[in-house]
């Protein structure tokens, strides 16, 4: 008796986010993207609370809010907004702009073994982490400077 | 094409929210490494002072449009991914719709009423 093929779904939900092939560091970060972005969205939500609900209800609510989210927990959690939104954005430029073709070189044969465009100009990539890695650390070193974040 | 214009807006909202959001940050979160002057940014008179501002208005109704669409468009695509039926998608489609107009509404609403007192 033959056995049964089954094809491959190729919706793979959430699992798909974690193992989706032999893509390497863009897959990573793919998944840091999403990640950072959902991070995002919860906080702007919490943001939008904050800035509407408290802040219309004058100057007292607006300075217990304050005062209520002065604390390490809170702190930690700016500190990563801070860092999501560095990482999501750089990230982002560089997927609109490899997205709409600049900087890929020019098309070429597909002769074996086969590379991709994207793996080719990887060191464009790697200048992106290079800022992503600085604009962290100005951000640390106001951090630091006694600044909030 | 209207998935393709969707698609190009939500690429063009995030440069608006990078240009805009990059202002916000540079103002109220670098304030000590860029010496902006503001030293107490989530005070609340130094924000009302921003709140009486017309430009500042501008810029954050501004963010809030494209921030609105850019996340919710994103989380739309997540939450398409794991749909099946065309059904589900549409009522997706509307939630978003519905959701993005009603938080709009209410955040704008907010900076324009604190602009008028």
């Amino acid at each position: 008796m033959q056995n049964e093929v089954r094809p491959r779904p190729n919706q793979l939900g959430i699992g798909g986010w974690f193992w989706g092939g032999n893509y390497k560091l863009e897959r990573y970060l793919y998944i840091l993207h999403r990640v950072t972005g959902l991070g995002l969205l919860l906080f702007v939500t919490f943001h939008l609370f904050e800035t509407t609900v408290m802040r219309i209800q004058g100057q007292s609510v607006w300075e217990a809010t304050m005062k209520f989210l002065a604390n390490p927990v809170f702190e930690v959690g700016l500190i990563l907004v801070a860092l999501a939104f560095v990482i999501h954005m750089l990230n982002g430029a560089r997927l609109i702009i490899q997205e709409l073709g600049f900087l890929m070189g020019k098309p070429e044969r597909p002769v074996y073994p086969y590379s991709d465009a994207i793996r080719r100009k990887r060191s464009i990539t790697m200048v992106f982490i290079a800022v992503i890695i600085v604009l962290i650390i100005v951000f640390l070193l106001n951090r630091v400077i006694g600044g909030a974040l | 094409m209207l998935k393709t214009r969707m698609h190009l807006l939500f690429l063009l909202s995030a440069v608006g929210i990078a240009v805009f959001l990059g202002i916000h940050m540079a103002v109220q979160h670098l304030n000590r490494v860029l010496a902006t002057g503001d030293v107490s940014p989530t005070s609340w008179l130094s924000m009302i002072g921003r709140a009486t501002q017309n430009g500042w208005v501008v810029i954050y109704i501004l963010l809030l449009v494209f921030g609105i669409y850019h996340g919710l468009y994103g989380l739309r695509g997540i939450i398409i991914e794991m749909t099946k039926t065309d059904k589900a998608i549409a009522t997706v489609n509307w939630i978003f719709i519905v959701a993005g107009i009603i938080l709009f509404a209410w955040a704008a609403y907010v900076p324009i009423a604190l602009a008028a007192r």
